[in-house]
């Protein structure tokens, strides 16, 4: 008998929420088809391998054909492993082992490529296990091709939901082509090309559910909920309504939060949360206005030095860019961060990227203060486009500020072009606040002498986590260790909200926790009057605060702030909270 | 005899000499007649291999270093070079 209602959770990589019936792919069985041959069948068996080679080439380039321009990654993917199936050098090594070991093709191919897998798993990298898959791909295609039998063995119904073990990138093409529903991969990561793939056929996708393909059966009913990662089996009928309804109503529902978005965020006790918009481009500011942002609290620069430093030289290049900001946005203030590289992000030139430890290395404020003719460009750009235009507030922000002479070093840039710009007979507006983005430890411990001399503060939550906490959110391995609401994070968040009103100057949130209801309640319940976040998040939070009361959530954080794990933390709001906060989750992205 | 032309170039991208990545290089060294090598440590590939290529082992912040003998060999290097810094012409995921 089927278990009723069955959950199982792994990690939704492509959101979104289906209802369908699974489609398990089963795989044949590896029968051994090794074996010895003698001297005279050796022109046989090179034979059969180069036909193998041009039958599997010719498969990957009809599948190829069957898809469409835009899908770039799929493409290359493909062009990748025909590239493979070519190679002189796999080729060679394949037909001198038939020759030398007198051993059938078979065998030749899985000897060769178990040479490179031996080699790839040489050495630590988490991208390794992503080529050693390319090569089992085209391996066993190789292998399926030398026994004759026909490929196209996935044929999934429409709108079924696909269950595998794992798929090759050729396969997920197949299969996308099916109209299918969605996918439960019990392999691959994030960064997988059969994840890459099916983000571009934008189907609901969850990996990492183990041993998935043994627990259900082809027919099952499944709901598939990518957005959380959650999966339940033979879901009865009340559960099926459930979801039904759900998903119904989450499009009605997102279309009204957007429409109450253009109102201010006053929760019920009628106190004002102001809600700002992080932005990567200046055309995003449209987005920011239509989403009801009060504000761009986070103006991230580093598109403009994707190029190469040398462009970004030229000052021409930021005052154009703030230009088009300043004239496009009905929104104030807007805050632009100086440029961010290092570390993750952009690794541009060779003396840069060879750092042991990137992201405790020469990056963002530090790479700014080498580099101080780009900062110098920088700001004198931004600073003269805004004596051009004036008409909403300007706040410039330094990222990464570890100490006092960074900031007052950082400052010194600032007044030497503001020196500059006067001596060139321009009048300079006094309206441009200097900030310090809060994201390292040892600026929260600061941050009462960091207040004295800045205008405002912004915590960027992103690195302060990752700092504090020496997580790596990237890192799929630890990623349950990246926890932003660690009663830790906290102390140090709370200890910078003080010295920020202490010295009566605004603090705001930018990081990407300010999208979490949980953390955004706990945020304003510790005295944080902004938040900012992508524009998709904004109607969603301004709605979460409108269902709460300050008093309330002030009341609780005292309690959460006493707590010893985020977990602890979590529960305690959900439990306080929990009409408010489901209802402020994004249902669709 | 022709010359050899070299340069070093340090990788770039997030996933380094990847699958994608290795099928952009050798598209362009396809265009080159001269024999190219790339060189990462002690390892040495035919660059217009790509299994040769994956067969390097090199990520990102590797150095790798590229020659070239023929007669198109100071372009064929420099074309090469600029592709890998810029991260092979893909767009990076994630």
């Amino acid at each position: 008998m089927k278990i009723k209602n069955q959950y199982y959770q792994g990690n939704g990589v492509i959101p979104g929420i289906v209802i369908g019936r699974t489609f398990v792919i089963e795989r044949e069985k590896d029968t051994d088809t090794h074996s010895h041959i003698t001297f005279q069948q050796v022109e046989i068996e090179i034979d059969r391998f180069k036909n193998a080679l041009q039958k599997s080439f010719d498969e990957l380039e009809m599948i190829k054909n069957r898809i469409s321009e835009d899908h770039k990654d799929p493409g290359h993917i493909l062009e990748a492993h025909q590239m493979m199936i070519q190679d002189e050098e796999l080729q060679k090594q394949v037909i001198e082992t038939i020759k030398n070991e007198l051993v059938n093709a078979e065998w030749a191919i899985d000897k060769t490529l178990e040479k490179w897998k031996t080699l790839f798993l040489s050495v630590e990298d988490e991208y390794m296990q992503e080529r050693i898959s390319d090569l089992k791909f085209v391996s066993k295609r190789l292998i399926r091709n030398l026994s004759g039998k026909n490929g196209s063995i996935v044929n999934p119904p429409p709108d079924a939901i696909v269950i595998a073990k794992e798929l090759s990138p050729a396969e997920t093409i197949q299969i996308g082509k099916n109209a299918i529903s969605g996918m439960v991969i019990e392999k691959g990561g994030r960064t997988s090309h059969t994840v890459i793939i099916a983000k571009a056929f934008e189907i609901p996708t969850i990996v990492g559910i183990k041993d998935i393909t043994n627990e259900v059966g082809t027919g099952d009913l499944l709901l598939l909920d990518a957005t959380s990662g959650q999966l339940i089996a033979n879901p009865d009928v009340e559960m099926v309504q459930k979801y039904r309804t759900r998903m119904h109503k989450a499009l009605a529902y997102e279309q009204n939060l957007l429409k109450q978005s253009t109102k201010p965020a006053k929760t019920k006790d009628d106190y004002t949360i102001k809600i700002s918009a992080n932005i990567d481009f200046v055309n995003e500011i449209e987005a920011a206005n239509s989403h009801g942002a009060e504000g761009v609290g986070l103006y991230r620069t580093e598109f403009l030095f994707i190029n190469n430093f040398r462009d970004a030289l030229d000052e021409k290049l930021h005052f154009d860019d703030t230009l088009k900001l300043l004239e496009n946005s009905s929104i104030s203030p807007l805050t632009i961060r100086t440029f961010d590289l290092g570390g993750d992000k952009f690794p541009l030139e060779a003396d840069f990227s060879n750092e042991p430890n990137p992201a405790l290395g020469l990056r963002s404020i530090r790479l700014a203060l080498k580099r101080r003719k780009i900062l110098k460009s920088q700001l004198r750009g931004i600073l003269r486009s805004y004596i051009k235009n004036h008409k909403v507030e300007l706040r410039i922000m330094f990222p990464l500020v570890g100490s006092m002479e960074e900031f007052l070093s950082a400052k010194e840039v600032y007044w030497e072009c503001i020196n500059e710009l006067l001596q060139e007979g321009h009048d300079i507006p006094d309206n441009i606040a200097i900030g310090t983005m809060i994201e390292l430890p040892s600026a929260c411990m600061i941050s009462d002498h960091l207040a004295t001399k800045s205008d405002f503060f912004s915590i960027g939550s992103n690195d302060l986590t990752q700092y504090s906490l020496g997580v790596d959110r990237n890192n799929d391995m630890i990623s349950d260790l990246y926890q932003p609401l660690h009663p830790g994070i906290l102390r140090l968040i709370k200890k910078t909200i003080k010295s920020a009103k202490n010295a009566k100057i605004p603090i705001s949130v930018c990081g990407d926790t300010a999208t979490d209801p949980v953390a955004a309640l706990i945020l304003i319940g510790m005295g944080i009057e902004n938040l900012s976040m992508p524009p998709g998040y904004i109607p969603h939070i301004k709605r979460l605060i409108r269902n709460v009361e300050l008093r309330k959530v002030e009341k609780i954080t005292e309690q959460a702030l006493e707590m010893q794990t985020a977990k602890g933390i979590i529960q305690l709001f959900i439990k306080n909270f929990e009409e408010a906060i489901d209802g402020s989750r994004l249902k669709y992205s | 005899m022709s010359k050899i032309h070299e340069v070093e170039v340090t990788i770039k991208n997030s996933q380094g000499l990847h699958a994608r990545p290795a099928k952009v290089f050798v598209e362009n060294a396809n265009q080159f007649k001269s024999e190219i090598e790339v060189s990462h440590k002690d390892a040495v590939a035919n660059g217009k291999s790509i299994m040769s290529l994956l067969g390097l082992l090199a990520f990102k912040g590797c150095t790798l270093k590229i020659s070239a003998v023929g007669e198109d060999a100071p372009e064929a290097v420099s074309a090469l070079a600029d592709l890998i810094n810029n991260k092979f012409n893909l767009e990076e995921n994630n």
